[in-house]
């Protein structure tokens, strides 16, 4: 899936125009890294946790909700 | 960060109620689960990319219970984040393959020679120089020097002796073979110079008389115009002479021309005469085409009427008797 597959996706579900979604998705992103770098961690229900590794690496720790809906499909 | 939070501050910044920035959220990550649910690699600009890791089945041993445990195939999704988000969040400067390369030989060249040695060094080296290059003028010198007292030197000339000696005994020749031919050789060249020089000197004989003959015949035309010249003028100084009863000599005189030289005052000057620049100009007829019109650096003959007075002699004659 490509970025602009994925913004088409989210304005048909929700209804947006593709501008301001993509305004949107900027600014969530901006907010992810403003808080992984104040936080260093990001939790996101039913998705996981953003952290920051021992090498300054950003790594996705995943739910178990998310991993099992991952295998069941 | 939490949740609530996340949502909190999305809504502030998009000026959006909390619950359309929760569904909005939701969506963003849900459609991330789909696209990995069906296998597939979701990436999102400025972000990263997402992808599921196949992490294939294990047969494991339980080291407390020494049962053998199976764990089935599992998929988990893997996250590769973007250079921006990792330049923006790691406190260390991130930076392209290439540049990357660049940064670490400049650094290790930094780290190796620090700038003010490389500075102090080359202030050395410049201080040595003028001595270096003395240095180099006598080892040259020292080097021909040594070169030169070698070749003199007799064990040398031996050495070299013995090596065409060698090199003719190999060949088949001698000494005397080799004299014989560079003498036959040398007698060629000797007769063939001598050869030419003949031919060169029959050439220049030849042309040396042609010149010498071109000369004699322009020395008689000139001394035909000499005789010309006298013939003309003492006819044209007898009458006067006649007249006055005096006797005249004439001899030619090479005159240049200077500026306000006219005829008539040359032959007042002359020829006594200035009636006689008539003379003059027909003495000259060659040279002036109009008598009226001559100039300066132009040089024309004068004849020179020298006066003998006989009226002396007579008197002393005269005196006696």
């Amino acid at each position: 899936m490509t970025s602009k597959e994925f913004i088409n996706f989210i304005s048909k579900k929700l209804n947006l125009s593709k501008k301001d979604t993509r305004r949107y998705s900027k600014l969530l992103i901006e907010i992810l890294i403003d808080s992984i770098k104040k936080e260093n961690q990001v939790e996101i229900l039913g998705f996981g946790k953003f952290l920051k590794n021992k090498n300054d690496k950003i790594i996705l720790q995943p739910d178990k909700e998310f991993i099992q809906e991952i295998n069941q499909k | 960060m939490n949740y609530e939070k996340l949502i909190k501050e999305f809504s502030k910044r998009a000026e959006i109620d909390f619950e359309t920035a929760a569904e909005f959220i939701d969506t963003f990550f849900t459609t991330i689960k789909i696209g990995l649910s069906k296998n597939e690699k979701v990436k999102i600009s400025d972000f990263g990319n997402f992808s599921p890791k196949v992490y294939k089945s294990k047969i494991i041993k339980n080291k407390e219970t020494g049962e053998i445990e199976n764990i089935p195939e599992k998929i988990l999704p893997h996250y590769y984040p973007s250079k921006r988000i990792f330049s923006k969040t790691s406190s260390k400067d991130v930076k392209s393959k290439k540049e990357l390369k660049i940064y670490k030989i400049n650094n290790e060249i930094e780290n190796e020679i620090p700038k003010e040695d490389i500075k102090n060094n080359i202030s050395i080296f410049k201080k040595f120089i003028p001595f270096l290059i003395i240095l180099l003028v006598l080892n040259t010198l020292l080097s021909f020097y040594i070169s030169f007292k070698l070749l003199k030197s007799r064990y040398v000339r031996n050495y070299f002796y013995k090596i065409i000696s060698n090199y003719l005994d190999e060949k088949g020749l001698s000494y005397n073979t080799i004299n014989e031919i560079v003498d036959s050789k040398f007698q060629e060249v000797i007769n063939k110079t001598e050869e030419y020089n003949q031919h060169l000197q029959s050439t220049f004989s030849s042309q040396l008389q042609k010149l010498k003959e071109s000369q004699e015949e322009s020395l008689e035309k000139l001394k035909e115009i000499e005789n010309n010249l006298k013939i003309r003028i003492e006819k044209m100084i007898k009458p006067l002479s006649q007249k006055r009863g005096k006797k005249t000599e004439v001899k030619l005189i090479l005159y240049e021309i200077k500026k306000n030289d006219t005829l008539w005052d040359l032959s007042k000057k002359y020829m006594n005469n200035p009636y006689n620049w008539v003379g003059l100009y027909q003495t000259n007829g060659e040279k002036i085409k109009d008598p009226h019109k001559i100039y300066p650096g132009m040089k024309i003959f004068i004849p020179l009427i020298i006066e003998k007075d006989d009226t002396k002699r007579e008197d002393k004659k005269y005196n006696k008797r």
